[in-house]
């Protein structure tokens, strides 16, 4: 073993951590050379001299001042937790399981059908909107949340006063195939009387005009939902009643109730927030109504615009 | 077993009872703890940042840092390796801290500058309270050795100060210190060689 080798074992050796082969063969090097014994011996002194050194012992008071760092550690923490802490509410792990479950639907749903049809969303007949039969004034985004007021068109003269039974414009209005408007009573309408419009009043003292009726034509237009029963006995009235609730449970809104002057069919321009159109279907057939064909116009935002047309028996 | 080895197994079991005790509220049994253990800690605090108050602040900061994790303590390791691992550790972080640095810096000012450009820690001398009790020539011999470890690169005098100082096993020390057996040896190895060095014929 060379004196080089010796030297980086002397740690060791001192502090006999080497296997006992190379502890021999140190200690039979370190017997014949002189250098590296006066190596180790110094190495020896050093660590002596370092372990004689005085233990520098800690003040008398160390302990209570401890113990106060640590309650003033404490108070400190105590007030920032105060501070920043949240208010404790404890949440059932079942409702926080439920909501996330619907949550993961809500999205699962939303990744499948972004637009947010409803897989028994009914087939629209391509023909019959790119060619509406007569272009209906919808309600802006904005208004789509109100429920407006229908305006009916009429063509019957049977609540007329005299005034405006007599009056040839109005009493031949659906023989000429016009409608008749109830659009205001006559203090609110002073313009239209002005105008010398062609007009007429009802017995509850508001005024008519002749409108264009609607001409929309389903007849040669298959609904894509049809519903017929045989035996029922609802009349027309009652039916658009039923359909108004029906469309107000759904948040939707009736655009307008047109009656045909044969007095065995309406047609009711309605909106329906898409996703409930299958409970609107399901809902129509309990009407009881002899006749209920649905027909759809056009998917705008959220809301699904239909024709319900209803027919009784006659 | 050796009697050595009953001894430290006495010791281990003794301090296990009293964080036990500790963890089932007992706080005497930390009391108990800290002055068993505060001249050890405050001795290695003292030995690594070389300023009393620096020495005392830091003790007093790895005593309340044992009595925040002792809740956790594992009952693995002995006590003593945890918290001379402790202590290793708030030793560094006070090292590196922008106030021990600033410190330093404005006492060595007027203090001459070492040769090897490694002594970045400067022995108070002047401070009273060092030894007070000490004889003058004791205090000579010790000054000097002082200012040999102190000259050490920081990662070598760590390991003296654990094994000639606290007398920590090697395997102690590379648990407190985090460095595996074969460089603790090799660092307590390299460090030796540059004190017998150091204090040939000075002392």
């Amino acid at each position: 073993m060379e004196c080089r080798d010796v030297k980086g074992l002397l740690s060791d050796y001192i502090d006999q951590v080497l296997d006992k082969q190379t502890e021999d063969l140190a200690r039979g090097h370190l017997m014949s050379c002189k250098a590296c014994s006066l190596e180790l011996e110094n190495m020896k002194a050093g660590i002596s001299k370092i372990r004689a050194l005085n233990q520098i012992k800690a003040p008398e008071d160390f302990l209570q001042k401890v113990k106060t760092r640590i309650q003033e550690k404490s108070e400190f923490e105590r007030i920032v937790s105060k501070i920043f802490s949240t208010p404790k509410i404890r949440i059932p792990v079942e409702a926080v399981g439920v909501f996330v479950t619907v949550v993961l639907v809500v999205a699962v749903f939303r990744f499948i059908n972004p637009e947010g049809k409803p897989a028994y969303y009914p087939q629209v007949n391509e023909q019959i909107i790119s060619q509406p039969v007569k272009p209906v004034e919808y309600p802006a985004p904005r208004d789509l949340f109100k429920v407006k007021k229908p305006v009916p068109v009429v063509t019957t003269t049977e609540n007329f006063n005299i005034q405006a039974r007599r009056s040839d414009v109005l009493k031949n209005a659906p023989a000429q195939g016009l409608g008749i408007e109830k659009i205001a009573t006559v203090e609110q309408d002073k313009k239209l009387l002005q105008k010398g419009g062609t007009w007429g009043s009802y017995s509850d003292g508001s005024i008519a005009r002749t409108v264009e009726p609607v001409k929309e034509s389903l007849a040669d237009k298959k609904p894509e939902v049809l519903l017929t029963i045989d035996s029922a006995k609802v009349s027309l009235s009652e039916s658009v009643a039923k359909i108004r609730a029906i469309i107000e449970t759904l948040s939707g809104a009736v655009e307008s109730v047109e009656i045909d002057g044969s007095g065995v069919k309406n047609i009711i321009s309605v909106k329906i927030p898409t996703i409930t159109y299958a409970r609107f279907i399901r809902e129509l057939s309990r009407i009881g109504t002899a006749q209920v064909g649905v027909f759809s116009v056009k998917l705008q935002e959220k809301y699904l615009f239909l024709k319900v047309e209803i027919a009784v028996s006659q | 077993m050796s009697e050595d080895a009953i001894e430290l197994s006495r010791k281990r079991s003794e301090d296990y009872d009293e964080i036990r005790s500790f963890i089932k509220g007992e706080i005497a049994s930390f009391d108990r703890l800290v002055i068993k253990y505060k001249d050890k800690i405050f001795n290695l605090c003292y030995r690594f940042l070389t300023d009393y108050d620096d020495a005392d602040d830091c003790a007093q900061e790895v005593f309340v840092n044992v009595y925040r994790s002792l809740k956790n303590f594992r009952f693995e390791a002995s006590f003593s390796t945890w918290i001379f691992k402790i202590a290793v550790n708030t030793c560094r972080n006070k090292l590196v801290s922008a106030d021990y640095r600033r410190k330093k810096k404005m006492v060595s000012l007027g203090s001459p500058v070492d040769s090897t450009g490694e002594n970045d820690c400067v022995l108070e001398i002047g401070d009273e309270r060092l030894s007070p009790q000490v004889q003058a020539e004791k205090e000579e011999k010790d000054k000097a050795i002082e200012e040999a470890i102190s000259s050490l690169p920081q990662d070598q005098k760590e390991i003296v100060v654990l094994r000639e100082i606290e007398m920590l096993s090697y395997e102690d020390i590379s648990r407190a210190t985090g460095l595996n057996l074969g460089t603790v040896k090799s660092k307590i190895s390299r460090a030796r060689q540059s004190l017998a060095e150091k204090l040939r014929g000075q002392v």
